[in-house]
This record gives C-alpha cells, structure tokens and sequence, in this order.
C-alpha cells in the first residue's frame, strides 16, 4: 500500500492454514476418533473401553494435535498481513483477525487437554468420568465457534473493500467465509441433542459444518499464496 | 422500465460489465455466493425434514395439526407484501427518486415486522401449550428451521434501517444502486425460504 | 429490446397473492388430500420462480445464477413431493 513491506515468511506462514487442517485430519480426527465422533447418546462404557484399549494412538494423536495448535495462529497472522495490503495497518478488522485466530488456538488447544487426560490414566477412571472428559471437549470445542466466526467476519469485510480492478481475494470468498461463520451459529444446538442432525455427530452440526470449513480454509490459503505473489509485483512495479 | 445498471466495481471481471446490452446481475456478485450457499443449507433441512417425516408419519402429523396455520399464512402474505415495496424501493433508486426510496425502506420495515411480531407471539402460544424444541423431532426441526429463518429475517431488518440511512445521505449513484439491489436479493431470499418452509411445515398432511 | 416479460411489481404481487389464497383453498378440501399437499407445493414451487424471476429480476441475468437457482428449485420440490409420496 504505501511502504514496501517485506514477503519474506509470508508464504511458510500461509502454508500453516492447509499444514494445520492436515494434522487434524490425522491425528485429532483419525488417531483421536473424532472423524466422526462418538455419538453422545452411547453408554459411557463403549468410550472407557476405547480409550483404555487405545490409550497410546490416542495419547500421540493429542500430542501432535496440540503441537500443530498454534500453526493456525501462524496462519491466521500471514492473513492480517494481506489484509494489511487492503485496508491499511490501522484498521480494526486486521486486529480483530488475528485475536480472532489467536483465540482459536485456545480452546482447541484445552480440548485436546480433555481427551490427552482421558488417555493418561484411562485404567484408573471409572466409565462417566472417561465419558464426561470426551463430553466436554466437544461442548468446548464446538461452542468456541463464535471465536473462529469473528476472525472470518473480520477478513470477509477487509477483502470486500479490497479497491483493486481485480480483488486480492476474490468477493464470493469473502461472502462464502462470512457465510460459514454465519452458519456456525447451530452449534447452538449442540448441547440439547445426543442424537440427530444437531447432535455433535450428527448431519448438520458435525458433517456439513466440518466440511464448510475444511472448504473454506485451503481455498483461502490458495488465495492467499497468489495474493502474496501480487502484492510483491505491485511493489516491483510501484 | 429501467435501464440495466452497470456495477463500476464488479468481481473478477464478469462477463456482463463489458457489453451494455447484456443482462446484468442484480446487487453485488459476491453477495449471490452468500445467498446461494444459505439456500443450498435450507435445502438440506428441508431434506432432513423429509427424510424425518418418511420415517415417523403419524409422529409429525400429530406434532404438526397443533401448529396455527393461519399464522403462517398471514406471515407469507406479510413478506409477500414486504418483499412488493423491497421491489418498488429498487426501481425508486434506479430511477434517483430519493424520498420514493426512502418510504418504500420504511414500508418494508414496517410492514416486515408484522412477521416478527407474529413470530413471537407463535413462540410464546407454543411455548404455553408445552412444547419446545426437544418436545419431539418434529418440533425440534420446527423450531430450528424456522428460528434460523428468523435471525435471518432479524439480520434483514437490521441490513433494511441501515439503507434507510443511506439513502437519505448518499447521492443515489450506482454504488448506492449496487447496495440496495444486493440487501433487496436478500431480502427476497428471506420471502422465498418462507414460501417454502410455510406448505412443508403447516400444510402438508398425512394421508393416512 | 427482446425482452421477457417484465410484470411491474405490483402485478407480481397480486399474482403471488392470489395463488397464495389458492393453495389455502385447496388444504381446506380433505377429500383428496394427497393431490392437495402435492399441489400446494407446486403452488410453492410457481411462487419461488416468481420471486426469483420478478423480484430478485433474475429473469435478466447472465445464465449461470438462474440455471442454479432453478436446478435449487427444482431439487428441493422433487425432495418434498418425492418423499411425501413415499411414505
């Protein structure tokens, strides 16, 4: 915008969005059992007898997961520094990005802390408490969801001033990102159903708000990777 | 009759914005990415709703005959009528006639809250007969779909106001045209989620 | 201009009206009350493509909006009739 900025570790930094949502995949959803999850309305003995039998998968998968937290912070800062470029250092919607992503970081980061706990000493837990620990770390988690929201507000309206003849990110991604921030809200629902598509499990709360996201997250990072691009030959050219 | 209005800032060069006589999107581009992924959600409730009553028949004919029918019609004809000054106030801007623009925003407003007040008194006549969300699944997706039709009603309303100030201070150039084309497609959405929700919550009975 | 025909707001929402207290009619009548529902939603179906076209002026729009919002229209009527039928 006015002074030549400096690119360097924009690209590592951006990356970190697409690394993060790897790491999940894998080790929160597929080591962790939460791809999908348990469904609420099991007895609490099929959770005891899985994290007991599972204790070390389910211990390593927390312990990437939660290394691989704060790559979404990371993530999020290299967006503030492309919005940056849109609406200038001091607008409030730059702030509001980054504690927007900053904060995600916590309660995902405590909510692994609930199924590493589950995992440490699952042999001497009785069923409702090994029950109750995977319970709460999916109500945190999924009711963390206006956090998230504010952070995709923030960059959806910072990209929609974008003045360029062509936009760095492009209007229908930045209304799609409100838009999931927006749907996020049925989250709501959760804590009142055990079965059902507003269950944690279930079709609407789990499937189609996972999925808008896991959309919206790489989509934006491509975006992201050839704004960077952009912005470094509007500076070459200035 | 109006002339199709070019928008001055359209996204990632559409088609449209080169050759004046090719139709044009009304409102801003993005806007429609918004509006069509919110209808493709209330498609897949209006799926589930399906699936729910091919599964339990009697379950949701009994849930359903205590919903008031009557509320809802008066509610589609409300935004009907709502949705006929939202037209009239885009037609006012094209065409510069700032005051025109002004009252057809009130009267949509105005006439709009005649939903919520209904709506309300629709919760609160439920809620004293005893049933809630968790009474069964049909009153669940009941309160669900129509509650998450109703923050998008309340989200209308608040986007409507905010023209109304608009419109009173900005010069009626086509970025103001952009604007309220974009917050009348909205709001059009809003009509047309509730002409369907309506028949499939209220009317459909079971033949038995 | 070769346009479609363009119903100035009012008419379209004395149309919309009108076949609104149609539908209502027609869920009074209980003798048929399978071919009621199915129709009702038809009426629905109208009313949506009559807002989409007439008052969201989709009716001018470079194709590719109004092919989704049609196909939209058209997924969501089959879901309801299809699985009211199949009951």
């Amino acid at each position: 915008m006015e002074q030549k900025v400096d690119t360097r570790f924009w690209r590592l930094c951006a990356w970190n969005g697409p690394l993060f949502m790897g790491v999940f995949i894998i080790f929160w959803g597929i080591m962790g059992h939460n791809l999908p999850p348990y469904s609420a309305d099991l007895p609490a003995s099929d959770i005891a007898a899985y994290f007991r039998e599972n204790a070390n998968q389910v211990r390593t998968g927390m312990v990437l997961a939660m290394t691989f937290t704060i790559s979404y912070c990371v993530w999020g800062l290299a967006i503030a520094k492309v919005m940056e470029q849109v609406v200038g250092k001091d607008n409030i919607l730059v702030d509001l990005e980054k504690w927007g992503a900053g904060l995600t970081v916590v309660p995902v980061l405590v909510s692994c802390s609930f199924w590493l706990t589950g995992a440490f000493r699952p042999e001497a837990l009785p069923d409702s408490v090994l029950q109750m620990l995977y319970d709460m770390a999916w109500l945190l988690i999924d009711l963390a969801y206006s956090i998230t929201s504010v952070q995709m507000f923030a960059l959806g309206a910072a990209f929609l001033m974008d003045r360029r003849q062509q936009p760095l990110v492009p209007k229908w991604l930045a209304w799609y990102g409100i838009w999931v921030g927006f749907m996020f809200i049925a989250e709501c629902l959760m804590p009142f159903f055990k079965s059902g598509p507003f269950s944690r499990s279930g079709t609407l709360n789990y499937w189609i708000e996972f999925s808008i996201w896991f959309v919206w997250c790489p989509t934006l990072t491509y975006y992201l990777l050839r704004s960077i691009t952009r912005i470094e030959q509007e500076q070459a050219h200035a | 009759m109006h002339e199709p209005v070019h928008p001055p800032f359209s996204a990632g060069g559409e088609a449209s914005a080169c050759q004046p006589e090719s139709p044009h999107l009304p409102g801003d581009s993005g806007v429609w990415t918004f509006i069509v992924a919110d209808m493709g959600a209330f498609a897949l409730f209006f799926l589930l709703f399906s699936l729910g009553r091919m599964a339990a028949p009697e379950l949701y004919e009994s849930s359903r005959i205590h919903l008031n029918a009557g509320l809802g019609l008066a509610n589609t004809l409300i935004l009907l009528t709502s949705s006929l000054f939202m037209a009239r106030a885009v037609d006012a801007a094209r065409a510069g006639r700032r005051s025109s623009v002004v009252n057809n925003l009130l009267l949509t407003i105005c006439i709009g809250s005649g939903f919520a007040a209904t709506k309300i008194f629709e919760y609160i006549d439920k809620a004293q007969a005893g049933f809630s969300p968790l009474t069964n699944e049909f009153f669940t997706y009941y309160f669900a779909f129509t509650g998450i039709h109703f923050l998008h009603f309340a989200i209308g309303i608040g986007a409507l106001s905010w023209m109304v100030g608009k419109a009173q201070r900005d010069a009626l150039d086509q970025r103001f045209v952009i604007w309220i084309e974009s917050v009348g497609c909205y709001w059009h959405m809003v009509d047309l989620l509730w002409i369907m929700l309506f028949p499939l919550l209220y009317l459909l009975r079971w033949a038995g | 201009m070769n346009r479609i025909l363009h119903l100035s707001p009012v008419k379209v929402w004395a149309l919309l009206v009108a076949v609104t207290l149609i539908s209502w009619v027609l869920t009074e009548d209980s003798d048929a009350v399978r071919f009621g529902a199915t129709a009702v939603i038809l009426i629905a179906a109208f009313k949506i493509n009559m807002v989409i076209g007439h008052f969201m002026e989709l009716q001018w729009t470079p194709r590719p909006f109004r092919i989704v919002l049609s196909l939209w229209l058209i997924l969501v009527t089959t879901i309801i009739i299809g699985c009211y039928w199949y009951v």
